[in-house]
């Protein structure tokens, strides 16, 4: 698997579901993507899939493309990376469907802008917005790379088959990851727990997100809790640093 | 229970230490904030924190403490040779004393050498079996702990690829996939090193079956590689002279720490004449191996641990221990799971994959003065009586029931 691959996959399966997770808690990115109902899909080589959706004003997220979406077929995986990673450049798309609704589809660019605002930047305004969507895009960014990296496969079985919940009082809800189906979510998780980790404030995760946080000292200290299968944690962890590599701004 | 002293110490740690407290006693290992943080002193088998809390230990220093704290013939040999000087020039005659001690105890011993920590022999060890081979290859137990050292670290900061390159793990009591193992590997595998029993962290201990004992020592020797000992948990706790005469080893080397000096830093490796002037090829020396005081603990310790037949008294302690806390167990609803020799038991909440609820039974029993850890093998000190137990158990059985077992 290329490198632009496995990225441009993080972009489809991590990224883009931000917008349904996000929207709902952010004003500004709602009304960017309020309007009549449309639904993009994005398609390229390598089982590379992503759809957004809004209806009534809702956003959803999925893989597979409906009759009248906008398809948006990308030749190559560099394309996708080109249209999503926020950096300005030209990406090369031919649009095979779904024509009428393509004038709908210029308010995506508004709406990512505003998603990249919150992924991106640390406004006080949006900080607890910002740490959530962050976690919940590596917690989805961890699921790609154990589903497409070639050291994925050995990752999983490292990993093991158990659900892991991420929680901080600023969180509008915990989110979640179930490893036995590579699944991801928002709320209480249905399948049992195996361990939770707790972060007592919004300046800890940061540090986390910055990869700056003594994790020993700040569960000695309690701002940091993990209850439960300490091993999966850990090595969760790994695998969500090792992806979220991958999607850091070319300037961070 | 209130751990004040210990947070606020914490706090100051961890503005000054990496981790607060680093490596194997980080709180972050148990369960922070129902724990101590820091130790103040010990006695026979109960220690003290920086808040004067007391606790029945059944970690003894994660093994050392083999005859418990401040034993008083162990301290006074300790302090005679200690007040003589430290860190001499040349080694003092103790080195020589304690070498052939193990000589003379260990039966497939016929040298000895000294070091601090069982990672600084294991590590030696598989160099001396490359030195005695010239082949690359180590195989190793997946979840078995060897030390802090690059090719066996359970961490995964600073290392690359080819500090394992040619390490190759299998799973514990597997014979076909170490007979796979040496397989593929022919002519290329230096040595197998492993622990008497397996007794990883996050996991039931397991005990080795015979078949397994049997195959590793015929596949060491069909296939000329050395077999390892790792006994630095195990030694001169489970038997007298090594714990491969329990199961039925074949070592060509053995590693030895925890119990060597009660709670004195010495490790020591034991070798086979074979591998005398290979051993003597490999550079091995630290700033205070030659230390004369843990040798001389040392000497003291394995004189009673023989004399006391402490290995006798560690397993029916551990038995009356063990058994009463399964009744207990049993009696509150909350049924637990012992595995282990009965002198290192590891017990557990049954059904419980996440440990939360040993996790909680364990903070439990802390806050009854009875120390527990919830993911590592717990530990039988000699010093520890009849009476010691039933106390521990009487604490216990308040602890199952705040951890959520039938009133």
């Amino acid at each position: 698997m290329s490198d632009s691959v496995l990225k441009a996959a993080l972009y489809l399966e991590a990224v883009l579901p931000a917008f349904e997770l996000i929207a709902p808690h952010d004003a500004p990115l709602a009304a960017a993507l309020a309007g009549p109902d449309f639904a993009v899909s994005f398609l390229g080589p390598d089982r590379l899939r992503g759809r957004l959706a809004v209806t009534r004003g809702v956003a959803t997220v999925g893989t597979e493309p409906c009759p009248g979406d906008v398809r948006l077929r990308f030749p190559t995986a560099l394309q996708i990376v080109r249209a999503l990673d926020g950096a300005g450049r030209p990406a090369f798309a031919l649009p095979v469907g779904g024509f009428l609704h393509l004038p709908r589809v210029g308010r995506l660019a508004a709406a990512g802008k505003r998603l990249e605002t919150l992924l991106n930047t640390r406004a006080d305004v949006h900080l607890a917005l910002h740490a959530w969507g962050n976690l919940a895009v590596g917690i989805r960014a961890a699921m790609t790379w154990l589903r497409r990296h070639p050291d994925g496969p050995a990752a999983r079985r490292r990993l093991g088959a158990g659900t892991a919940v991420f929680a901080c009082p600023a969180f509008p809800a915990p989110l979640w990851i179930d490893l036995a189906g590579l699944a991801a979510g928002a709320g209480e998780p249905a399948p049992a727990v195996a361990v939770r980790v707790e972060f007592a404030d919004l300046a800890t995760l940061l540090r986390e997100l910055d990869n700056r946080l003594d994790a020993p000292a700040a569960l000695g200290l309690g701002t940091l809790r993990i209850t439960g299968y300490l091993p999966l944690a850990e090595k969760l962890g790994q695998v969500m640093l090792e992806a979220g590599r991958l999607l850091k701004p070319a300037s961070a | 229970m209130n751990f004040t002293a210990s947070q606020a110490l914490f706090r100051r740690a961890a503005a000054v230490i990496p981790g607060g407290i680093y490596g194997h006693t980080t709180p972050a290992a148990t369960v922070p904030g129902a724990v101590p943080y820091f130790a103040a002193e010990g006695f026979g088998c109960r220690y003290r924190d920086v808040d004067g809390n007391t606790f029945i230990d059944f970690m003894g220093g994660y093994g050392p403490m083999v005859l418990g704290y401040r034993h008083p013939e162990v301290e006074a040999a300790a302090d005679a040779a200690r007040a003589r000087g430290a860190a001499f020039n040349q080694p003092t005659p103790l080195l020589v004393e304690l070498a052939e001690k193990l000589v003379g105890r260990v039966d497939f011993a016929d040298w000895a050498v000294f070091a601090k920590n069982g990672a600084d022999l294991t590590t030696w060890a598989v160099m001396v079996a490359r030195e005695v081979t010239r082949r690359p290859k180590i195989l190793k137990i997946a979840g078995a702990y060897h030390g802090t050292h690059a090719w066996c670290t359970p961490g995964h900061g600073g290392l690359i690829p080819e500090d394992r390159a040619h390490l190759h793990e299998f799973p514990f009591n597997d014979v076909a996939a170490l007979e796979a193992l040496f397989a593929r590997h022919r002519g290329q595998v230096a040595g197998l090193i492993l622990t008497p029993f397996h007794h990883p962290a996050f996991a039931d201990s397991v005990l080795p079956s015979p078949g397994f004992v049997a195959a590793c020592n015929r596949l060491c020797r069909e296939h000329g590689a050395l077999q390892i000992l790792d006994d630095v948990r195990c030694g001169f706790r489970l038997t007298t002279n090594g714990s491969h005469t329990l199961y039925g080893y074949a070592p060509d080397l053995a590693v030895y720490c925890k119990a060597l000096a009660n709670g004195h830093p010495i490790s020591a490796a034991a070798g086979r004449a074979a591998h005398q002037v290979a051993a003597s090829r490999v550079f091995l020396t630290g700033s205070y191996w030659n230390d004369p005081a843990p040798m001389a603990a040392a000497l003291a310790t394995l004189d009673i641990v023989e004399r006391d037949r402490v290995p006798e008294r560690l397993e029916r302690t551990g038995s009356r221990f063990v058994e009463g806390f399964l009744a207990l167990g049993e009696r509150r609803g909350l049924p637990l799971v012992a595995s282990g020799p009965a002198a290192m038991p590891y017990l557990r909440v049954k059904d419980d994959p996440s440990f939360l609820r040993t996790q909680r039974l364990c903070a439990a029993a802390v806050a009854e003065g009875v120390f527990l850890h919830p993911h590592h093998n717990w530990f039988i000190s000699a010093a520890m009586t009849d009476a010691d137990i039933d106390d521990a158990l009487h604490r216990l059985d308040r602890a199952l029931v705040a951890a959520g077992g039938r009133a």
